[in-house]
């Protein structure tokens, strides 16, 4: 019998992990709605 | 772009008259993620921000904090604006990999060495008995029925008190 391949699932992160993460990294991309102008960094 | 935390506070750097100075006191959603092609998973996080130019008119305390943070940003120019982006929420999902089959199943050596294809009586020997556990039950895809009823004499065997 072959062996099962499970699922991968989705989870939500809890917020201080959130942060965590935030804090592990350098790069992010920010989007901005100002005076009716949409924008997002590359 | 690059950025830095101050505590709970994402700080960005950004040059004057660009679009992003446009941003104080605007509504902004800044995105952070990583993938792993190889497991096909990954993490994504999402700040909801207002973003807020830091001037004259903040305390010294957090103007400090914000340069500390040390943010220099990778792409050239003048970027002599420091934004802080004020989190009114962070959520964030990840896909967890399942689990995947190992890359070679362990049983296919064994079925082997047992019916006599492996090199040598050694082996042969050895895989005397893990070549009886590659032979799978009767009742093991039978259904729940079948199934379940050989669990449970075991248990109940075994759980006698």
């Amino acid at each position: 019998m072959a062996a099962e391949e499970a699922a991968p699932t989705k989870q939500e992160i809890p917020v201080d992990e959130c942060h965590r993460l935030l804090a592990g990294q350098e790069i992010g991309r920010l989007a901005v709605n100002a005076e009716h102008h949409r924008w997002s960094s590359p | 772009m690059n950025y830095a935390m101050d505590r709970t506070t994402v700080v960005i750097r950004t040059a004057p008259r660009t679009k992003l100075t446009a941003a104080d006191h605007a509504d902004v959603t800044f995105e952070v993620d990583e993938i792993d092609r190889r497991t096909r998973s990954g993490w994504s996080v999402l700040v909801r921000a207002v973003a807020e130019e830091v001037g004259p008119e903040h305390r010294a305390d957090i103007v400090a904090r914000t340069e500390a943070t040390g943010v220099t940003p990778w792409a050239p120019g003048e970027h002599g604006r420091w934004l802080r982006l004020i989190p009114t929420s962070v959520t964030g999902r990840r896909i967890v990999p399942g689990e995947l089959p190992p890359a070679v199943d362990p049983r296919a050596y064994l079925r082997a060495a047992a019916t006599g294809a492996g090199r040598s009586g050694l082996r042969r020997r050895d895989t005397a008995t893990p070549a009886r556990q590659t032979t799978p039950p009767a009742t093991a895809s039978a259904g729940g029925t079948s199934s379940s009823s050989s669990h449970d004499s075991r248990t109940t065997s075994g759980g006698t008190r």
